[in-house]
């Protein structure tokens, strides 16, 4: 047997402003359920701005079961910067600086650093590049297009940027950033309902392909794999390009190659091996000690010509 | 929702998206699916966008639109009278659809299936079905399943939450609204037929309700339904078609497919798939818009207009690959979609995807957002081998796997099979006699109401106007074609 909530009143603020609450008049009071759907209702809150709402519910048990919903909405805060701080460590001038990648500015990404035009004391880094197949966040890519969420004059929240700053840091790494690191932001509140928000940044050193080898099955098929492949040593590692070309050599020659890539020593080179199918599929699969056999086969690979 | 819709979570994500690629202000594509984007999604409106963008999804994508206006108008007024008692300002927009899964969704609509409407007896229970999924939309509970609740909830528990509210929510609803609030209880009964994780257990869902019920009464209404009933298609989705003899008619393109002996026939939800000898062939009609972007982004595709239509041939790309600018030679699988008489080189099929979604440039914003868009709707998997046939009505999309590729003869449908094809559709029959509804001496073999069913003598029964095929009364159908 349960009771009902026979009446929900909103306090402080209309009752469209706690949807998921107002709803609760006329279902089964169950006192951990309206927890949990306060919770969800003050972040609902907090998506729309007001960072410092407060929320409380009380239970009235006169005359049938009732809820009391006490709402401080607030100031509704907006951003009104977003910086990249790299600190003096980071002058943005290993190899060519990190806004170089050659990563598309999209100026939609939520993590919003290249289409802020408020970087003010670091350097600005380029948005999601095109092309990996990451999935989309459909709200993501909603409020990005929008530019109400974690862009300058949309609203903060704090959990999507810091998951957006891990992607944009994987995808930093996959341009060949091996040591980009993005920091947790710093916000600052103002009086006037603005937010400042400085995300600590470091680029490090831009990886170039060191090696290109290839294991397994005959020398004819190797070098075949090698040119297919069309990486060259030297040229900035890029993880999309080298996932494509492995592709492609699967592609076109019909065998099975495998990828492995290894960082060389103490040097920012990134070490690619194409691993081939020799017929025996066991031993081509086998997981050995990449360095030591980049360390026998530590050989340029030949270049096509390029165009 | 109220059960579990296959398409559904795919579909909110592919209208969130394809909204977004209509109010991004640096995009160029006005249109969507082959019709120009309306004006709230030039004005920002994001709800009335996505709601337009769903029913667009519907008729043109999925060919799933179930068009009874008369059916319409009268479920609408039932959300309008639920929604005077609700917090609403305004009743969300009813859209009906000719396959399983009823739920709300972005933009204040209300999808509700047609199949489920056939499984009720009364208007009120047809009520409780939806003000379930207004509560839903009172409760905002739609941007918990669009967007995933942040990482340190527990989003099964919030999704058992927000259904078991709804479920509540209803039964208050049907009370303000006049209606009887033990009809909740019934409808649940009527429409749920398994269990999933995302819903709190059917047993549980039903107890809630009856008690919250208690004995209160209101207007029922099993005549106004039936009432509306009468003639509405009866069975499940009627899209894969019907077979008739030897052959697999579908009628929504007016295409024929002759069985031979062996073949295997199966229907999975959407999609009827044909083991012929070594080779397996799924088929599903699509919409024309939708058609001509897949035609569009098929790589090695050729394309050719025969009698029965144009025929595109070619390979899926993966997601990111961008539109190739032309097309290449085919190679020989041709045959296995037309009529014998082409070799699959045809004429390469360039040209753009026609829908400017579709052609944005995949490093823009747009781009991206549009590869989403193309992920959620119906279409072959990365790397399938597709045959796509363009009809006046929509598109029958076939992919092509196995070691080899049999004739499959297609051809137009002639008017005896379009007739015999047609779907079954409900006719209300009167009880000659009381008790139970299978022993009521009428529509033998042809009920659709509950066999168990107490009926008095002269009560309406749904029936069936024939009886129905194994593969209409089931989502998920196997057939063999006899030697």
């Amino acid at each position: 047997m349960f009771n009902r909530i026979s009446e929900v009143q909103v306090i402080g603020a209309p009752r469209d402003a706690v949807p998921q609450l107002a709803v609760l008049e006329g279902t089964v009071d169950d006192p951990d359920r309206t927890e949990r759907v306060a919770q969800l209702a003050l972040r609902d809150l907090r998506s729309r701005g007001y960072a410092a709402a407060r929320l409380a519910v009380s239970r009235r048990t006169r005359c049938g079961i009732g809820l009391d919903v006490h709402v401080t909405l607030g100031p509704r805060y907006r951003i009104a910067s977003i910086t990249f701080d790299t600190g003096a460590s980071n002058t943005g001038a290993s190899d060519t600086g990190p806004s170089n990648t050659g990563a598309s500015n999209t100026g939609a990404s939520n993590t919003g650093p290249s289409n802020t035009g408020t970087s003010g004391t670091g350097t600005s880094l380029p948005g999601r590049e095109a092309g990996t197949g990451a999935p989309i966040d459909p709200l993501a890519a909603l409020e990005d297009s929008l530019g109400t969420v974690n862009t300058v004059g949309g609203v903060y929240i704090e959990y999507r940027m810091k998951r957006a700053l891990t992607e944009l840091e994987r995808r930093y790494r996959d341009a060949g950033w091996l040591e980009a690191t993005l920091g947790a932001p710093r916000t600052r509140y103002f009086a006037d309902g603005t937010i400042a928000i400085a995300i600590p940044a470091t680029a490090g050193r831009r990886f170039r392909i060191g090696s290109i080898t290839a294991v397994g099955a005959s020398p004819t098929a190797r070098a075949a794999v090698l040119q297919t492949l069309g990486l060259h040593a030297g040229d900035y590692y890029d993880g999309p390009s080298v996932r494509t070309a492995i592709e492609r050599a699967r592609k076109k020659l019909d065998r099975w190659v495998e990828l492995r890539t290894a960082i060389a020593g103490d040097r920012p080179r990134v070490d690619v091996e194409a691993i081939m199918d020799t017929g025996n599929t066991g031993d081509a699969r086998d997981t050995r000690d990449t360095r030591d056999t980049r360390a026998t086969r530590d050989t340029p690979a030949p270049r096509e010509p390029r165009p | 929702m109220i059960a579990r819709a296959p398409r559904t979570a795919r579909r909110i994500a592919a209208v969130a998206v394809a909204a977004i690629a209509g109010l991004s202000g640096c995009a160029p594509p006005a249109s969507y699916l082959g019709a120009t984007l309306p004006q709230p999604c030039a004005a920002h409106d994001v709800e009335g966008c996505l709601g337009w963008m769903v029913e667009r999804d519907l008729s043109e994508a999925e060919l799933g639109l179930y068009g009874d206006t008369a059916l319409r108008d009268y479920v609408q007024g039932i959300a309008d009278r639920l929604a005077t008692g609700s917090l609403l300002p305004h009743a969300p927009r009813i859209v009906i659809t000719d396959h399983d899964g009823t739920y709300a969704t972005s933009g204040s609509r209300i999808v509700i299936a047609r199949p489920t409407i056939q499984r009720l007896d009364s208007e009120a229970e047809l009520a409780g079905v939806i003000a379930h999924e207004l509560a839903h939309i009172e409760g905002h509970h739609a941007v918990v399943s669009l967007f995933g609740p942040p990482p340190d909830a527990d989003p099964l528990l919030l999704r058992r939450d927000a259904e078991a509210i709804a479920d509540e929510r209803a039964v208050a609803l049907l009370e303000r609204a006049g209606y009887s609030p033990s009809a909740m209880a019934r409808a649940l009964r009527a429409v749920l037929d398994s269990e999933d994780e995302e819903h709190p257990l059917r047993a549980d869902r039903i107890a809630h309700v009856a008690v919250l019920a208690g004995h209160r009464t209101g207007f029922e209404g099993r005549a106004e339904l039936l009432a509306h009933l009468d003639h509405m298609v009866a069975g499940h989705d009627s899209r894969l078609g019907h077979r008739v003899g030897d052959t697999w008619v579908i009628a929504a393109l007016g295409v024929a497919l002759d069985l031979e002996a062996g073949d295997v026939i199966r229907g999975t939800h959407d999609v009827l798939v044909v083991r012929r000898g070594r080779a397996t062939l799924a088929f599903y009609p699509i919409g024309a818009p939708w058609a001509r972007e897949i035609a569009a982004s098929l790589t090695d595709r050729a394309s050719e207009t025969r009698r029965l239509g144009r025929i595109t041939i070619g390979t899926m790309p993966g997601p990111d690959t961008p539109h190739p600018a032309g097309g290449a030679a085919g190679n020989g699988a041709g045959d296995a979609a037309g009529d014998g008489a082409g070799d699959g080189a045809g004429d390469a099929a360039g040209g753009p995807a026609g829908d400017a979604i579709g052609d944005a440039d995949a490093a823009t914003p747009v781009g991206k957002l549009a590869r989403a868009v193309r992920s959620t709707l119906p279409q072959p998997l990365a790397g399938t081998r597709v045959a796509l046939l363009e009809r006046p009505h929509g598109a029958l999309v076939i992919e092509l796997s196995g070691r080899t590729l049999p004739e499959l003869a297609l051809r137009d449908a002639t008017a005896d099979e379009l007739a015999a094809a047609e779907p079954a559709r409900i006719v209300i029959e009167h009880a000659i006699r009381a008790g139970a509804a299978a022993d009521a001496l009428i529509c033998e073999g042809r009920l659709l109401d509950d066999p168990r069913r107490r009926v008095a003598a002269g009560e309406p029964l749904k029936c069936a106007d024939r009886a129905l095929d194994a593969h209409e009364l089931a989502l998920d159908f196997i057939a063999t074609a006899a030697p």
